[in-house]
This record gives structure tokens, sequence and C-alpha cells, in this order.
């Protein structure tokens, strides 16, 4: 699998992990974010997909 | 004075407001419950092609560089295991029944965030360190990003460029570039490792959110046959097409199809009242310095976590800088690790009824000679899975464990319906297993079952919770007993060797009844559990497989001050011990050792000699509500457990086919694990409770899988496959790593500073 070559090469065994984003497509985190200073920083989406869904709401 | 009729229901009225109210009011629309932000993905079978890219987007979110821009350098960990989708899905999830595998596994990350103005694009720097058998790679990100995601673009506008290669130098083993925009995405990437190679090449074109077409080729050579396979995919207001080049499905993209499948993956917990978010003592980071090298680390209830090259040089007596956070500074104070191979967890009693535990799926060890009737294959010391059934009174079979080199899965059959006239004869001690949803280890008294099954209110049903027992506890304890399963120094040795099957000698799956009982002592000072040679009972190796590759965990031990109340569990005080009879325990004991920081015990003693104590996973009871989303669970009481903000767990799994998103049985091919419902975001009915306590659940990060349809719907709708799609190619790879190219990002800069950020969340 792929993946596994970027986390890599250690394989982490787990089993139950729940958590955080998969393979989709994130989008309710838009916006600049707060930051010091005037100049304020992008979110980047944390995956992406090749669909979205509709009424999902 | 005389009340008249008017002022009495005045009376009345004014007596009234003066009663408490009994309803709780809702958590204010500033709170973390209500703003937090929720997400919504599609999972569908193309993620496979973008496995990469998702993990490397998944952590980059999480090392917030729109956060922390323009302030220098800075680090942060990432928990990769809640980026590892693959690992985070797999189907011998469904097979294993080890929580402490939910322990973070952290990759040190170097970031640099940033932006020369409002109207330029935020330009981050990232170093990721990754290591393996020694072996220690460095991953090289560009990412250049000039619009957010949002619900119009839900890609935003970004572009990152990556290279995995050895510290010290060499060909990039991986490279690609992801580039998105408005108008779609683009992506590349290739690999060369061990001889394998594999380039995946995606490009997909969007017309806004409404409809949109791509294609996807996956080519893998090395190691076999070469593997071509090639996606593509379109989709239009309704629905989504896909074709993998052997079926061409179609599916509703409307996610209130009855047919859409919905699980979490993360949920937040919140106060019933303020809306604030519950967090745990779960651990905190720490800073190791060994030979003049400081690695950042994470200590917490389940175990340390550090880089592997100082895993391996840290031991008892070795010192830790706890890092605080105060006033925005980070300021370190010093610890005494004390590091044992192995760790012992407390089983506490807790008691249902077989009513109360109705559809409730479980999984028990077949210890009778015989198998149910009507149950084919019955093999003796297999795992089966099943529930019982308080319609008609009588346990089901539904599956029994698999097990191979890959791990442990379920494989469903068709449901066996079981006589109860079995279970209280063939298990006439109780039925010991194992339930997600219940919390982990059970016993049923099916003793006490009657044949019509018209008692199973009263039949009891124990479930545990677990803490994890500290060294300081250990002259409490005592000395430990163990009837089955019992692993010593030399039946690990023995496996090691494949000289043995089990660690456990002879007492491996015992459940004869036993005139003699393993002993064990605890040794306070090293935190080890000794065995009758007094030899520590660990192992450390990498080389554990099959049913021992997530660690080696002994049968239930009890002390020796128990002894007697075991022996005469069985109704005959008569100096034979029944592993069963363990069960009538208040309080039980499990040691577990193994390579991972999950199998052991780690903690830190402060200067006063305490040990600094995390919190357990916090037990949560949960009504699941009624509707046909919840299935079998609908209505049910079932128990979750709680780890910390966003660590909500303990909802039974399901497998369904990555194809067209269906059940199926674990044992299918490339099937994924997921959660079979979602608790609701509902102030009424997404609410758990621990003892008298409320909370509210919000589902944070959740995945959509879309609902089949008939392919002739995808047909009648106009919604046909694009083909004349141009992939991207290497021409467009970029090596962040070569001073040469336009996104080289230098040398990873050196940072002694505590970690700015610990999985997404700005520490200071």
């Amino acid at each position: 699998m792929k993946t596994s070559r970027i986390t890599c090469l250690r394989l982490p065994l787990l089993v139950l992990a729940l958590a955080s984003l998969l393979s989709g497509c994130s989008h309710s985190t838009g916006g600049a974010s707060s930051s010091s200073g005037t100049v304020q920083g992008i979110s980047t989406p944390g995956n992406v997909a090749v669909v979205t869904a509709t009424n999902t709401n | 004075m005389r009340i008249t009729p008017t002022l009495s229901r005045f009376y009345t009225l004014i007596f009234a407001m003066m009663l408490p109210v009994a309803t709780i009011a809702a958590p204010p629309t500033t709170s973390a419950y209500i703003t937090d932000t929720q997400s919504s993905s599609v999972a569908d079978q193309t993620a496979q092609g973008i496995g990469t890219v998702n993990m490397i987007t998944c952590m980059m979110a999480a090392m917030r560089p729109d956060a922390l821009v323009n302030q220098s350098d800075y680090i942060a960990l990432v928990d990769e295991s809640k980026c590892n989708a693959s690992n985070r899905d797999s189907a011998s999830n469904s097979g294993s029944s080890n929580a402490g595998s939910t322990a973070a596994q952290y990759t040190v990350a170097v970031v640099n965030s940033s932006r020369a103005s409002n109207n330029d694009p935020m330009i981050g720097k990232i170093w990721l360190t990754e290591e393996e058998g020694g072996q220690a790679k460095t991953i090289f990100v560009h990412m250049a990003a000039s619009a957010a995601p949002t619900t119009a673009n839900p890609y935003g506008t970004f572009r990152v460029d990556y290279c995995g290669k050895d510290i010290g130098g060499g060909a990039c083993m991986f490279n690609g570039f992801l580039d998105t925009s408005n108008s779609g995405l683009s992506f590349y990437d290739q690999s060369s490792q061990g001889g394998n190679n594999e380039t995946t090449a995606m490009t997909l074109t969007v017309n806004g959110t409404t409809s949109g077409a791509g294609k996807m080729s996956i080519a893998q050579t090395g190691g076999g046959s070469p593997v071509n396979t090639t996606f593509t995919f379109a989709y239009n207001p309704n629905y989504f097409r896909r074709d993998d080049g052997v079926t061409d499905q179609c599916f509703s993209r409307d996610a209130t199809d009855a047919g859409t499948g919905f699980s979490v993956w993360r949920y937040g917990l919140y106060d019933a009242s303020s809306g604030d978010r519950i967090t745990r003592n779960s651990g905190f980071p720490i800073d190791y310095t060994y030979a003049g090298t400081t690695y950042h680390g994470y200590l917490g209830y389940y175990g340390l976590w550090l880089p592997q090259s100082a895993m391996s040089t840290i031991a008892t007596g070795s010192t830790v800088q706890k890092v605080t956070y105060s006033n925005g500074n980070a300021t370190a104070t010093a610890y005494t690790l004390v590091k044992a191979g192995g760790k012992l967890t407390r089983y506490t009693k807790g008691s249902k009824t077989l009513a109360g535990i109705d559809k409730i799926r479980f999984n028990f060890w077949a210890a009778a000679n015989t198998g149910p009737a009507g149950l084919t294959g019955y093999a003796q010391g297999t795992s089966y899975e099943a529930y019982w059934d308080n319609t008609n009174l009588q346990f089901v079979i539904t599956g029994y464990q698999s097990c191979g080199g890959n791990g442990c899965n379920i494989v469903s059959i068709t449901a066996v319906p079981t006589t109860n006239a079995y279970w209280s004869s063939n298990y006439t001690y109780g039925l010991s297993g194992w339930s997600q949803a219940l919390g982990g280890e059970v016993f049923i008294d099916t003793a006490n079952l009657l044949s019509d099954g018209s008692n199973s209110a009263a039949v009891v049903v124990n479930y545990r919770t677990q803490d994890l027992v500290y060294p300081s506890e250990y002259a409490s304890v005592g000395t430990l007993e163990c009837i089955t399963d019992c692993p010593t120094a030399n039946g690990i040795a023995a496996l090691l060797a494949n000289s043995a099957s089990t660690p456990f000698g002879a007492t491996a799956g015992n459940y004869t009844p036993s005139t003699t009982l393993v002993d064990y002592t605890l040794d306070v000072t090293t935190g080890e559990l000794l065995d009758t040679t007094a030899t520590a009972v660990t192992t450390a190796s990498t080389s554990l497989s099959g049913q021992y590759q997530y660690g080696i965990r002994s049968g239930k031990l009890f002390p020796l001050t128990q002894a007697t109340t075991v022996d005469a569990a069985d109704g005959a005080a008569d100096g034979h011990y029944q592993a069963m009879s363990v069960d009538s325990l208040t309080v039980y004991y499990i040691w577990e050792t193994g390579p991972n920081g999950w199998n052991q015990f780690s903690a830190a003693k402060d200067s006063g000699g305490n040990f600094v104590a995390f919190d357990p996973p916090l037990q949560l009871s949960f009504t699941v509500p009624a509707g046909a989303a919840y299935g079998a669970y609908a209505g049910q009481s079932i128990i979750l457990q709680y780890n910390g903000f966003g660590d909500l767990f303990g909802i039974p799994g399901k497998c369904v086919s990555p194809v067209d998103n269906s059940d199926v049985s674990c044992n299918t091919a490339n099937a994924r694990y997921v959660a079979e419902f979602m608790i609701p975001f509902d102030q009424v009915t997404g609410v758990v409770s621990s003892g008298s306590t409320n909370y509210l659940v919000k589902w944070l990060d959740r995945e959509i899988r879309l609902a089949q349809k008939p392919t002739g719907d995808c047909t009648t709708a106009g919604l046909t496959l694009p083909s004349g799609i141009t992939l991207p190619t290497s021409a467009g790879l970029n090596d962040p790593s070569n001073a040469a190219s336009a996104v080289y990002i230098g040398t990873q800069p050196t940072v002694t500073a505590a970690p700015r950020v610990i999985h997404g969340q700005v520490q200071y």
C-alpha cells in the first residue's frame, strides 16, 4: 500500500486508530486563520477526493 | 386574608416559578460544542490511488502552518496514526481486541510557514523525519497555498511538491505533486523502493461542485506481474459514476439517500451545560537528551513515544524533561523515567444482564468439545462471534475469527441460532469473551440460563473497566497467580525460537481444572512481572506475528489472597482451580508485553519519587437511538471509551466493500472496517453518560459512503464516463530537496525549542 511508504516504513500496527481525516474531501475548514501580525495564514485541506456528497446538512 | 381564585392562580404561578428547573439549558451559541467545525468526506475506491497525498495533506493540516505563519521555524509532532487511512480501516481491525494500539505514533516535523502579504500565497516548507529499523529518512515538502478550501471550492487553491529520501542523500524514493484549484486537480506520484515501482497519475476537471470528470492510472511493477489499474469517473449534481476497468458503478451523491453510509473517525465530547470541550490528563510532551542530541517525545497513559533511535537508549533512571506551556512560553521540569518491558492492567467488574445486551455482538473462545447444532466446521479453540437475541431468547452465532500473517479478521457466516441448553451444559462455568460495545472483556453466566431463556433479565453479564497499575501499587497487589495462558520467560523464548506455538507452555488454552497455579511476583523497583525463576516476563522482539503481532497478553491473573475464593467459585473448595472462576472476582489483572510503547510501562517520577499519573480512558454509556440507521443496535445501551478530545471509540464495526460500499464479510479482499453507525449531533439523542453526568457528543470528521444505484440510473441521467483525458506526467515533478529546483526548501533547520504544535493543537 502506498501510504505505508510515507509513514513509512514504520507500519504502526494500529488496530483501533480512530480519528482525523479519511479519504474524502474536507470542505468545512474554509477561510483564513487568525494569526499574529497582520498577515493571516491559509488553511489547507486535510485530504482530497474526487467527489463530494450533496445535502450533507 | 381571603385568597381569590385569581390570586390563587397567581400564587401558584409564582410558586411554580420558584421550583427548580429540571431541564438542562442548551450550551451557549458561542461554546465549542456549537462552534467546533465538522468535516464530511466521501470515501471512494479511487482513494486507494491518492492515499499518499491524503497522508501528506492530513499531516500538513495537523502541523498548522496557517496558525503560525511568519513565526520562524518550529517543531510539530504529528500523530501519523490519525492520518494513515489504510491502517485505520484495515479489515484486520475486526479481529483484534487491542485497545492499547490507540497510542499515538508521532512523526517529528520542522515547519516554516511564511507569507509576504495577505495577497501573496502562503509558503510552507516542511522537513518530516521518519525512522525504521535505525534507518532515517526525510520527506521534503514544499507547499504553496493561495486559497483555503470552501464549500464552493472544496480543494482550495494550493500546490504541494514532495520528495522522500534517505538522510544523507541519494535519489527521491518517492516524488510527487498535487496541484489543486477551483477547476480541479492534478496529481502525480512515482515511487521506487525495494525493487517495487509504482506510478500514479490523476486528473480531475470540475465545474464548481456540481459536475466533474476525471481519470486515474496506477501502474505497479516489480514483485510479480505488472499491475495496471485505470479508473475513470464522472459526476453530475445527482450521481457519481466510476469504472475501475472491471465494473461500472453508479452512486447517488445525495447524503439523505437511505443507502448512504456514515462512519465517524473523530468525535468531540462536551460539557452538557457549558458546551466546553472535555479534556483528559492523558499525557504530555517530553524532551530527552542523549549523546548531545535532544529528542522530542510524548509520555502518556498508553506509554512512551520517542523516535526509534532514542527509544533504544532510554531506560529506567533516564532523565526526561516535561514540557509545559504558560504565558506563551514553554518551560521544562526534570523527571526520572521508569520503564518496564510490560505493563499490568487492572480489570474491575461492572454488571449488566443478558437481556440488557440484546443484539450486542461479542467474541468468545470456544472451549467446548462440541459445537452447537447447526454450526458446521466447529473447531474447539476458535474464537466465534455471537449475540444474544432477546426477542427469540437465544444465542446466535454470526461469524468466526480467522488469523493470518496480516492479523485476524471476522469471517461472517449465515446466522446460526442455538439452543440455551447447549450453553448451560457446555459452559457450566460461564462464557468468557470480548465485546467492543461492552468496553472489552465480558463474562456471561450461562450456567444459570434456563432452557427457554425466560430468565434473560436475571442472567448476569459482567464487563470490565480497565486501568493501568503503577509499580507504586504493586505491594498492595501482592503475589499473582495464573491458571491458563500463563506466559513465562522460557515460554516466550520458545515462541521466539519457533520451538513453541505459544508463550504459555503447558498452560496454553488449559480450561480443565488445574491443581496447580503459576506464581508471579511483581518487582516494585523495575515494574516487571517476574516468573518463578525471578526472570522478567517480557519481550521487545519485533518478530512476534500472527495472534501475537500486537504483543503477548497473559490469561487472567489474581492475587494469591484470592486463591481460596477462586477455588470455591465452582462450588467446591477442593484445590481444583477453574479458569472461568477468575471471572467471579471483582478485580483481576492481565500482563502485557511486546515491542511497542503501548505494550510496555513508562512513567515519570517527580523529584519526590512520586509517579505522575495519567487519566485512564473514561467509560461512557450511550443509548443508541431508534431508527433503521442504527440497525440491530437501535435502542441498545453500549459502552464507549474516551481517551481525550477527538478520541471517543467503542462503536461496533463492520466491513464494507470499497468497490460498491455494500456490507461484506471482513475476509473479503480489500474490505474496509468502519464504525457501524454514527452518534448524531443532537442534544437529546447524541448524549453519553458516566454515572449521573451527561456529556454531549459532536462528530467532527465523518466519512460518507455514497449509496450504490443501478448503472442505468447514471445512464438515464445522461452521466457518461469521460474519454480522452490527459494525465499529468513526470515532466511536472519538482524536487524540494534539490538546490536547483524552483521549490527548493533548503537544508533542515535546527530547532531547539519545544514542539509548538501537537497534532493540530497549537501549544504556545
